[in-house]
């Protein structure tokens, strides 16, 4: 749901507005902030509010209002970057269906810089420079943005990404990342510059490392999955990823749940599973052994 | 087996195989094997001065200009700046200043700098020139200084040196997109090849992270000049500067994603200069902490 580009106040202590919001539109946002552009165009884009708080010195306070198709996209390019300190600004957290607060964060500030998400906005406020009380006029900004606002929860696939895939893998949830396109896969982990998943704007997709051990005897695996329009396209996209990173390998096909199976390759950089479901493809990447890789198989297609 | 399917992939990258299979998918074979300069193509200076920029990060213009002249001198081999700027330039060189204007800019007081020690070493004020933009900005030059400051990019990995002439292209969507591994190629294009004279880096205050807007958290105060005539090596100190510090932010390793394969591209497919570090002789002046290389 569309929840519109909040009012923002028009002073918070000494910070006052300094002129009309600017508004950026997909034909305009390449001018704004060049390359940067894709991202947002992306996690489909609607516009952008630009507003500069000043205090009449030099630490101006930029807010800028990201109006995005839905929530899941917000959550999307929270989900860039999970570092940060979680700060509590609205009026409560996301709640699933099961009425469990997320366990992801909704607002993270380090460092001068707060990102958040409100329904299907994506906000970023960012002073010059950090002190105690710019970042208590951040917070007080972000608080006016959400006021009244319940957030809904991540979307449905980020959620039934699996805790944990067995023999000690275990779900790192700083690592999920929730996107559409192959470019901003490739910021969590690259594949190729070309589109060999044949992902695209209605193609829901999710990665994530999952982990075994600690310390340096740690281990990491990524897992992928795509949502597709259906089955036939979730086959045709296997096909191109298998012709396009896969050229002319034989792999060992291991069964899984519910009738998947899996395709095994042994890879410069370990043992890479892949696979269709109905209209999920699932992979893993850079498992460190064939007896590791089987197990995972077994598991496939992970989210049924 | 052959890998060489013209799809550059992750695999490539481990491989080191970036070059072969994006040289096999080009058509544009006689834009291979160039050379921007001869002389000392691989080496690489870096300026530090802990003054450089204050606590709240603004550059300090006497600081950096002196910065600037021990940049240029260490460099050339020359007494003095007016001398290295004559070294590097003809007399009669319409000069373009290539600084980035976008995410984590070129700082101003630097391209000040530039620019009145060029007049200083008689090169005339209406023949030095903004040539950031378009096509037609290196056109209009016979000469280019690329300004780029130290920075990743979401789109390239890195993107400093290598990518701060894709405007140059027309094409600057399709360069960041399926395009980014053949950033190479805007420096052979016939308005750009064999005109950057120098390429000097703002790593006063660079972005570790690639974005694709400034995070605070991974700035970092430097404080640094780099530069060399080699653009790939001075790329690949770059890197590797980069590289170190998210290793240090993160106490594990912290590879760019996706992989700076422009870098790689730019050596093998291009032949514009060395990436690999060993070629690379570099020499380092002044604040020597934390110096990452």
């Amino acid at each position: 749901m569309d929840v519109g580009t909040p009012e923002l106040p028009e002073c918070v202590d000494e910070w006052k507005l300094k002129g009309p919001a600017q508004r950026i539109t997909a034909d305009t946002i390449f001018d704004y902030m060049n390359g940067a552009g894709e991202l947002y165009l992306a996690y489909h884009f609607i516009d952008l509010t630009v507003s500069e708080y000043g205090n009449g010195g030099d630490n101006d306070i930029l807010v800028e209002i990201y109006r995005l198709k839905d929530a899941a996209d917000a959550f999307g390019l929270l989900s860039l970057d999970w570092g940060g300190e979680s700060v509590a600004v609205g009026p409560s957290p996301a709640r699933g269906p099961d009425r469990r607060p997320s366990p992801y964060s909704e607002v993270l500030y380090g460092a001068g810089l707060l990102r958040m998400r409100s329904g299907n906005l994506y906000i970023r406020i960012m002073a010059v420079r950090d002190t105690p009380q710019v970042k208590k006029v951040i917070l007080r900004l972000a608080h006016a943005l959400t006021a009244g606002r319940d957030n809904p929860p991540p979307p449905e696939l980020v959620r039934r990404m699996p805790e944990a895939l067995g023999a000690g893998w275990e779900l790192n949830r700083e690592t999920i990342g929730y996107f559409y396109s192959h470019l901003v896969m490739n910021s969590w982990y690259y594949l190729s510059h070309e589109n060999i998943l044949n992902l695209g704007p209605e193609t829901e997709s999710v990665v994530a490392a999952y982990e075994n051990g600690s310390g340096t005897a740690r281990v990491r695996i990524r897992v992928l999955v795509i949502c597709y329009s259906g089955p036939r396209e979730a086959a045709e996209a296997l096909d191109r990823f298998r012709a396009a990173y896969l050229p002319g390998a034989e792999p060992e096909i291991v069964g899984g749940g519910g009738g998947g199976r899996m395709a095994l390759f042994h890879v410069e950089d370990g043992w890479l599973g892949v696979g269709v479901a109905g209209r999920l493809l699932a992979a893993f990447f850079a498992c460190p052994s064939l007896e590791a890789a089987r197990g995972l198989a077994g598991r496939f297609p992970f989210l049924l | 087996m052959d890998h060489s399917n013209g799809v550059v992939t992750r695999r490539d990258f481990i491989r080191g195989t970036v070059g072969a299979t994006l040289g096999a998918s080009l058509l544009r074979p006689e834009w291979l094997q160039g050379k921007e300069r001869g002389a000392n193509p691989s080496r690489v200076v870096i300026v530090r001065d802990r003054d450089a920029i204050d606590g709240e990060h603004r550059a300090r213009p006497a600081v950096l200009e002196r910065m600037l002249r021990q940049t240029l001198t260490k460099l050339t081999g020359k007494e003095t700046a007016g001398d290295a700027w004559r070294d590097l330039l003809a007399p009669g060189d319409v000069v373009g200043l290539v600084p980035t204007p976008h995410l984590n800019p070129t700082h101003d007081e630097l391209v000040a700098a530039v620019r009145k020690t060029l007049i200083a070493a008689g090169f005339p004020e209406e023949r030095i020139r903004n040539a950031q933009g378009g096509p037609e900005g290196p056109e209009r030059c016979t000469a280019l200084i690329s300004m780029p400051a130290l920075k990743g990019h979401w789109l390239t990995g890195i993107g400093t040196v290598i990518k701060n002439y894709i405007m140059f292209s027309g094409n600057s969507r399709g360069d960041h997109r399926e395009d980014s591994a053949k950033l190479g190629e805007i420096w052979k294009l016939p308005s750009v090849e064999g005109k950057t004279k120098l390429v000097l880096v703002d790593a006063l205050f660079p972005l570790c992270d690639k974005g694709p807007q400034p995070d605070p958290r991974y700035k970092w105060a430097y404080k640094g000049l780099i530069a060399g005539l080699d653009p790939v090596a001075v790329e690949t100190v770059c890197l590797k500067i980069i590289t170190a510090k998210r290793e240090a932010l993160k106490g594990e390793p912290w590879p760019l994603s996706p992989p700076p394969i422009c870098v790689e591209a730019a050596d093998k497919v291009y032949g514009l200069g060395t990436s690999r570090l060993s070629g690379i002789e570099i020499d380092t002046v002044g604040w020597n902490e934390d110096l990452l290389v």
